[in-house]
C-alpha cells in the first residue's frame, strides 16, 4: 500500500480494549482493527510513535519524554493489570519537538512519564513486536493551545521526513460509572457518532461550537486536548476514516484514521 | 480596552525590559493568543492559515518588542504587527490562487463555548444570522473588511483601528461609513455562501434582522 505522506494520524480508545483484553475478548473487532493498522503501518515502514496520552495531563506546559527506554506500568486501578511492553524511546525526535517548541515560543519541558496503560495497551496489538520508538506526549492548556502545538508538531514532524505515526489515545464520551450500572447512555451514543461524523467530514473544529453543557456531560478524555493537536498536526480539515466505530455495553470503541490517502477498506 | 489590558501589557514590557524575555513572551501569549487567534481566523478565513498566521506574529513580537518605542499602545502596536502579517498572508495565498472563504458554520473560532443563556431557537438564530453577515463581510474589498473586523467585530474603538491601519481618524470614519453601505448593498443584493450553494442566494429579507 502506498501512502504519501511521512505522517500518519489516528486516534486510538485503551480503557475499553484494555477490559476487552480482561474478558479475553480477543475477536473484538476493534482489536482487530488495532491489529490491522499496526500492521498496515509496519509495511509502510514507519520509524516512531508519537503518543499524545490523554492521562498525562500536564499544567505549566506541554512536556516531552525523551528517555531512551520506556518500561511499561500498569496504572488503571480497579482493573488487574497483565500487559506489560517495554519499549525504546527515540531521543532524537524528542529533543528536536523540544526545539522546535522552543522556537515557536510554546516552551514544552521534558519530563519523565513512561509507557503507561493507556499507551501500552493499544501498542500491543499495533505492534506486539515492540519495535518501534514512541516519543510520549502530554497534554496541556486549551483547545487553541493544543492546536498550536499540534501545528508546529506536524511542521516539525514533515521536516524530518522520518515516516511516523502521530498517535492519540483516548475515547470520545466516557461514564465512569458505566460498567456498575445502567451501561452505555443514548446520550453518551449519539455524542460519540457525532464527533465521528465531523471528523470523517473533515470537519473537526466544528466542535468548537458545540453546546458546553452537552460537552460537560459526556466528559471527553482530556476535554479534546489530543484531538485538538491531531488537528493540528494533520490540518484541521484533513477527513478522518472511520476504522471502527464498535459499540459494546460498556464502551465506545472509536478509531479514526488521518491521512492523505484515501483507503480502500473504509468503513465510509 | 480593559483596564487590565494596560495593566498587563505594562508587566509584559516591564518583564522584557528587565531581560525576563521568555515571562513577558509567555504573558503575552496568555493575554493575546486568544484574541489575535479571532483576528487572524477572521482575516485569513480558515484555521490552519490562522494559526499559521498567529505563530508568526508570536514570532515577529519576540524580534520586534525591543523596537517598541511606546509612540501608541502594545494593543495598537499589536494589531498593527498582526493586521500587516495577515495582509502578507492573503498575498501570498492569491499568488497561489487558492480560495479565501470562511469555514462554514463557525463564528467564534476557538472562543470559549459559551452556556445557552437563552431560548435555544433564538440562540441559534442569532449565530446563523451572526455566520450570514460573517459571509457577507468576506465578500468587501480588503481595506473596508479589515476596519469592519477590527471596529465592528473585535471591538476596537475607531481611533486605535484609524491608528493600526495608519490612517487618520475621519478616513477610517469614512471607510467604515462605506464599509457599511457596501454590506448593505452586497445584502440586498443578495450572495451565495460557499457550501451552502444548494440553499440558494441569501437575500436582505434572510438577514435584515442582523444589522
Amino acid at each position: 500500500m502506498k501512502i504519501e505522506s511521512n505522517i500518519h494520524g489516528i486516534i486510538v480508545p485503551h480503557i475499553p480494549i484494555l477490559l476487552a483484553k480482561e474478558m479475553n475478548d480477543q475477536s473484538s473487532s476493534t482489536i482487530k482493527a488495532l491489529r490491522d493498522c499496526g500492521m498496515r503501518m509496519q509495511e509502510w515502514g514507519v520509524e516512531a510513535v508519537v503518543a499524545v496520552t490523554t492521562h498525562w495531563q500536564t499544567k505549566e506546559s506541554f512536556f516531552i519524554d525523551n528517555s531512551l527506554h520506556h518500561e511499561s506500568i500498569m496504572d488503571n486501578s480497579g482493573v488487574q493489570g497483565k500487559s506489560k511492553y517495554s519499549v525504546a524511546g527515540h531521543p532524537e525526535l524528542a529533543n528536536l519537538l523540544l526545539q522546535a517548541g522552543e522556537k515557536s515560543l510554546i516552551y514544552p519541558s521534558i519530563g519523565k512519564y513512561c509507557a503507561n496503560h493507556t499507551i501500552a495497551i493499544p501498542l500491543q496489538f499495533m505492534f506486539p513486536e515492540g519495535n518501534i520508538p514512541i516519543v510520549p506526549l502530554s497534554v496541556s492548556g486549551s483547545m487553541l493551545c493544543a492546536f498550536r502545538w499540534g501545528r508546529t508538531l506536524g511542521n516539525t514532524l514533515r521536516s524530518w521526513r522520518g515516516k511516523v505515526l502521530f498517535l492519540v489515545l483516548g475515547a470520545f464520551s466516557q461514564r465512569h460509572a458505566r460498567f456498575m450500572d445502567d451501561g452505555w447512555l443514548i446520550e453518551h451514543e449519539n455524542f460519540d457518532q457525532l464527533i465521528v461524523k465531523l471528523l470523517s467530514e473533515g470537519k473537526g473544529m466544528e466542535l468548537l461550537t458545540l453546546d458546553q453543557e452537552r460537552i460537560e456531560n459526556v466528559k471527553p478524555k482530556s476535554a479534546f486536548l489530543g484531538l485538538f493537536m491531531l488537528l493540528g498536526v494533520m490540518g484541521s480539515e484533513s477527513p478522518g476514516y472511520i476504522r471502527e466505530n464498535e459499540h459494546l455495553s460498556y464502551g465506545g470503541m472509536r478509531i479514526i484514521e488521518f491521512t492523505d490517502f484515501q483507503p480502500s477498506n473504509v468503513l465510509h | 480596552m480593559d483596564e487590565n489590558v494596560n495593566l498587563t501589557d505594562e508587566e509584559i514590557l516591564r518583564f522584557f525590559n528587565e531581560g525576563d524575555k521568555e515571562r513577558a513572551l509567555k504573558l503575552f501569549i496568555n493575554q493575546y493568543q486568544a484574541r489575535l487567534y479571532s483576528l487572524t481566523y477572521r482575516m485569513l478565513g480558515n484555521h490552519d492559515d490562522a494559526m499559521d498566521a498567529l505563530q508568526e506574529i508570536f514570532i515577529q513580537i519576540n524580534r520586534s518588542l525591543q523596537t517598541f518605542k511606546g509612540r501608541s499602545s502594545l494593543y495598537t502596536w499589536v494589531y498593527r504587527l498582526s493586521s500587516n502579517i495577515c495582509f502578507n498572508f492573503r498575498k501570498k495565498r492569491s499568488k497561489t490562487n487558492r480560495q479565501m472563504e470562511w469555514d462554514e458554520g463557525l463564528q467564534s473560532a476557538m472562543l470559549p463555548i459559551e452556556r445557552p443563556n437563552e431560548d435555544p431557537d433564538t440562540m441559534c438564530e442569532t449565530k446563523y444570522n451572526q455566520f450570514l453577515v460573517q459571509q457577507a463581510i468576506l465578500k468587501l474589498p480588503e481595506t473596508q473588511r479589515v476596519l469592519l473586523i477590527l471596529h465592528d467585530l473585535e471591538g476596537l474603538s475607531v481611533p486605535d483601528a484609524a491608528s493600526i491601519l495608519n490612517i487618520n481618524t475621519n478616513a477610517a470614519k469614512s471607510r467604515i461609513h462605506r464599509a457599511r453601505a457596501a454590506l448593505r448593498n452586497i445584502i440586498s443584493k443578495g450572495f451565495v455562501v460557499k457550501g451552502m450553494e444548494g440553499v440558494g442566494v441569501f437575500t436582505s429579507e434572510d438577514v435584515s434582522k442582523m444589522i
